[in-house]
């Protein structure tokens, strides 16, 4: 009965198709999808999203029996493979943009394919199913704003992740907005035997980098790392978020641990329970979801407001999506696509949602439970940043303020020796 | 007179065919790609734009090159001596005439015939972890506080630790070497030094040492080259490239590659990669020549 | 009496002895200590791991269930099979008869072929990287095992050149002149009698060749990062990456072993001789 319907549908949009003028491949092959298709996966198929993806390129071949999807499960490392793969010309249809490093070259606009029908979007446009956020956010991501770069999934933020019950026995009621309140919670949350914050190497240089955001704004840490004089290294900015975190790390609110955290050490010790929070994507719900277990319950908050006036906690955060992208050189974009509006259907985002605890992509998809308490970060934001409010951007410093941070946090350095350290390795 | 031609051709050419494809043209294509900004590795010839030596003033003046250069440095002159020094302590205790030498020669070797990525793995994720390692387990068995506390794997312990666990790896290389060269030495020069009454470091010293000279420049030579290619051990120690485990290797492979290649900040241009390769080269060149110069007048003394 | 005295001797002299051992004692103990505990940790959990408390609830072997199952190591274990095969056969094949040719032979220019094999071999990897990858593009190579076969085949032949020329000049000269005079073509006296005889010094190539091979992380990273082209290095790199980002040190350490295991086992049959080819091709080289 529910096959019925599926061809009935996927005939109706075949006929409005053929009105609308659609590519005369379309009308000959009849709703009987072929080819095959190459997708390169951000996921491991260790993890829960890999093994929903695995779901779906199952399902999506068994649905179209001419059609062959091979995988190749990257994991993170798509970052160091993909652009010699791209390069080398390797057939790839599909791959999730790692926004990281700079593919721009190799994607294909997808701008005439968003408002196509697809037959998994149950005779809506492929655009109508999605959240609108998520064919926005590529664009500003990728830095291509003409074109349609990429579509998203799983939009994520970055917050800061804690732990609900340890606030709760600490008696922190409140989710932090300023400075202040964070450190009067991290105070209550020391007293009640945990440890505040953690964070691991890789992401050491996000804290720094929100801390100034907050002060001066996104564009100024991006002139920041950029100077090469050393000066403004040494801006008031800079010397109040080393004090900052200089305070933090005498009160012993980072875990002792900080300095030699190697990722994902750190995020272990959150999903254990030792330590309350962590700042990180989302997505690191799902991460540690071997650990916590299913009773482990989530809060996030925007990362604080430190000086007055500025108003920006709950406002400005990095937020972005995974980003789905499509090769130039394709060979079969109409099918590239089926199979994107398939994954993203509704019906998949659904499981992604319940078995890898994502944030929906679809509209009228429910939040998993893990998620649930962040819904109105996501909704109150209104500029997104990037991560670490693009702290990272110079390659050739990122590591110096990554290590200097990790010192500072860990008490080795005093807020003057990292403001002097930075300043001097800023210097050319 | 032809058929020894054509014999030598079928013979010769195989190999040194591969030489020119292999090595010498791209070789030239690296020198050559260092004057220029190239924008994509695939790209053409015809579309780089010559620079002249920016590329060269460029990542000279990089904090993570200069960075990287150190780091070199580091590994290859206290790691060399490090590494050579523990393989030749263990090569005269082998060659000592103890009992069950070749299982214990089998024993130290065993590291260097483990996979890298395995062996990183064991000592990262176990050997140097801060809350359930060997070595926090150790130290707190034996009460040293300080020691237990010890971060092994922070920013500024890391290249320390990243080095243990390479001399682990590396001592059995040139154990072995050492070894062979040790065998190789007349008994009776040993039997001489024993009558005149020679103590242990004395023989080691007029006798081990000098005789086996060639040897010991061998391993230099094989460990300068390993140095100049250092890569595994550094992109395993760290997640992102750090300050501490860079070097030009890595870095190379970065600009070309990975991160920084894309990052919005910093132009496209991977003929900084290609520089990154013609310094290394060059320093290694420079290590060879010096080594060749010392040990040849020794020689001649 | 005479008995006991030696016997005292005997006990001193072994005393005197143990501080020898005693370096050799502590590598081989913390060998043991660091590669016991991975094996017992990678039939544990996770959280048993990071509480101490190994094997704490019984053996977990669904772990190395678990990494067969998810990941392709049989795959990654015939590919370095593969990649060392064809590399050593291949760099035999091409470097004995140049060897031949440079070690017995004279013609002209002789110095020339002998100075570009010097020269390429201090090229170092770092240099030769780029424009290779270019090339494999441009013939299509990206993504095919013929890339890896083909580069660790060539990378490899300088060292096998020079290493079996020493090797063929301590062969004696008659050999080639009985052939000569039996009407043997100096081809086929190279294959029938000169290449049989340099057996021991191929064995030993091949066997340090392999162990190169095998171990070769970099460029296997850039060329073969496919599942089906995947080495053992690059493929257990993805396994301990997934591990990571799914939380599971148990099957982390699982994979360790599984790709520790069949070369360790090796290992102890062939030691002596895996230990005399690499010692051969080091000291030579």
């Amino acid at each position: 009965m529910k096959n019925y319907k599926k061809v009935l549908a996927a005939g109706m949009a075949l006929s409005m198709g053929f009105t609308m003028g659609l590519p005369a491949q379309a009308a000959e092959g009849g709703d009987e999808l072929e080819g095959k298709l190459i997708y390169w996966s951000m996921w491991n198929d260790t993890e829960p999203q890999g093994e929903v993806w695995q779901e779906i390129v199952d399902g999506f071949m068994e649905l179209h029996p001419n059609v062959e999807i091979e995988v190749q499960w990257c994991g993170r490392d798509n970052k160091k493979i993909l652009k010699p793969a791209l390069e080398g010309g390797e057939t790839i249809d599909v791959f999730e943009y790692p926004f990281e490093i700079d593919l721009n070259e190799y994607i294909m606009d997808l701008t005439p394919y968003i408002d196509k029908e697809y037959q998994a979007t149950d005779g809506k446009k492929f655009s109508e199913t999605l959240l609108p956020s998520l064919l926005e956010t590529p664009k500003t991501m990728l830095g291509q704003t003409d074109i349609q770069p990429a579509v998203g999934y799983k939009p994520w933020m970055s917050l800061f992740m804690y732990n609900k019950t340890i606030f709760e026995e600490a008696g922190v009621t409140e989710e932090p907005k300023t400075w202040e309140e964070l450190d009067a919670a991290c105070a209550k949350i020391k007293d009640a035997g945990y440890v505040p914050i953690t964070f691991d190497d890789a992401y050491a240089s996000w804290l720094p980098g929100m801390y100034l955001a907050r002060e001066k704004g996104q564009e100024w840490v991006q002139e920041l790392v950029k100077d090469t004089t050393g000066e403004m290294w040494k801006d008031e900015a800079v010397v109040n978020m080393a004090k900052a975190y200089e305070d933090f790390a005498a009160k012993g609110y980072f875990d002792a641990n900080v300095n030699g955290n190697k990722y994902p050490a750190g995020q272990m010790d959150v999903g254990n329970g030792k330590v309350a929070m962590y700042y990180n994507l989302t997505g690191l719900t799902t991460e540690v979801s071997s650990v916590t277990g299913p009773d482990f319950v989530w809060g996030g908050f925007s990362f604080p407001d430190v000086a007055e006036g500025q108003d920006r906690c709950g406002k400005e955060d990095p937020t972005g999506c995974t980003l789905l992208a499509m090769n130039k050189d394709t060979a079969n974009p109409d099918l590239a696509m089926e199979f994107i509006a398939y994954a993203l259907s509704p019906e998949n985002d659904q499981k992604m949602v319940e078995h890898a605890g994502t944030t929906p992509a679809t509209i009228g998809t429910e939040w998993p439970a893990s998620l649930a308490n962040m819904k109105n970060v996501f909704e109150t934001n209104e500029a997104a940043l990037k991560s670490g409010a693009d702290i990272t951007s110079n390659a050739d410093l990122a590591p110096t303020i990554s290590e200097n941070f990790i010192k500072l946090a860990a008490g080795q350095i005093s807020a003057d020796e990292f403001v002097s350290n930075m300043a001097a390795a800023a210097k050319k | 007179m032809k058929k020894k031609k054509w014999f030598l051709i079928r013979f010769l050419a195989p190999a040194v065919l591969c030489m020119i494809v292999i090595f010498l043209y791209p070789g030239l294509r690296t020198l050559l790609m260092s004057f220029f900004k190239v924008g994509f590795i695939t790209d053409d010839m015809s579309s780089w734009e010559f620079v002249g030596l920016a590329n060269y003033t460029e990542i000279l003046s990089s904090p993570l090159f200069q960075r990287s250069l150190i780091n070199f440095l580091k590994i290859w002159l206290i790691g060399g001596v490090v590494i050579l020094g523990l393989a030749m302590f263990y090569s005269v205790i082998l060659t000592s005439g103890i009992k069950g030498k070749n299982f214990w020669r089998s024993v130290l070797y065993l590291p260097h015939i483990i996979s890298s990525v395995a062996l990183v793995s064991m000592w990262l994720q176990y050997v140097f972890n801060n809350q359930y390692g060997m070595l926090k387990g150790l130290f707190e068995f034996l009460h040293w506080d300080y020691m237990a506390q010890f971060q092994w794997t922070s920013p500024e312990h890391l290249f320390l630790a990243m080095m243990i666990a390479y001399t682990y790896a590396g001592v059995g290389f040139y154990m072995l070497i050492l070894v062979a060269g040790i065998d190789g030495i007349s008994e009776d020069y040993y039997e001489a030094a024993r009558i005149e009454g020679a103590g242990a470091w004395k023989k080691f010293t007029k006798i081990t040492v000098p005789l086996l000279k060639d040897i010991i420049k061998r391993c230099i030579v094989l460990y300068s080259a390993a140095a100049a290619g250092f890569f595994v051990y550094s992109t395993l120690f760290s997640f992102n490239t750090e300050n501490s485990t860079v070097t030009p290797m890595v870095y190379m492979y970065e600009v070309v590659f990975g991160n920084s290649a894309g990052s919005s900040t910093t132009e496209l241009n991977v003929g900084a990669g290609a520089t990154a390769g013609v310094i290394i080269m060059i320093i290694v060149l420079a290590v060879n020549t010096i080594l060749n110069k010392l040990i040849r007048s020794e020689d001649a003394e | 009496m005479k008995v006991n005295y030696k016997e005292k001797k005997c006990v001193k002299k072994q005393i005197r002895k143990l501080p020898k051992y005693l370096p050799l004692v502590i590598w081989l103990g913390f060998t043991v200590a660091m590669i016991g505990w991975i094996f017992l940790a990678s039939l544990s959990n996770t959280s048993e791991i990071y509480s101490g408390d190994i094997l704490g609830s019984g053996l977990h072997l669904e772990n190395y269930i678990n990494v067969m199952k998810k990941h392709k190591m049989a795959v990654y274990f015939m590919n370095s099979l593969l990649y060392c095969v064809v590399g050593c056969t291949g760099v035999v094949l091409i470097s004995a008869p140049a060897a031949y040719a440079l070690s017995r032979i004279r013609f002209r220019g002789k110095e020339i072929i002998n100075n570009i094999f010097v020269i390429g071999m201090s090229i170092p990897s770092v240099m030769l990287i780029m424009p290779l990858f270019k090339m494999a593009t441009s013939m299509n190579l990206i993504g095919s095992r013929w890339t890896l076969m083909i580069l660790y085949i060539c990378v490899n032949v300088p060292f096998g050149v020079f290493f079996l020329s020493g090797f063929f000049l301590t062969l004696p000269k008659a050999l080639e002149e009985a052939a000569e005079i039996d009407g043997c073509s100096p081809s086929k006296a190279f294959w029938r009698i000169m290449f049989p005889l340099a057996q021991p010094g191929i064995v030993t190539l091949t066997i340090f060749n392999f162990i190169t091979i095998w171990n070769e992380y970099f460029m296997a990273l850039i060329f073969a990062n496919k599942t089906e082209l995947r080495t053992v290095s690059t493929g257990l790199q993805a396994i301990v990456q997934s591990m990571k980002y799914s939380g599971d040190w148990a099957g982390l350490f699982a994979g360790v072993i599984i790709v520790f295991l069949p070369t360790f086992l090796l290992y102890i049959f062939l030691s002596n001789k895996i230990i005399a080819g690499v010692t051969g091709g080091a000291v030579k080289g």
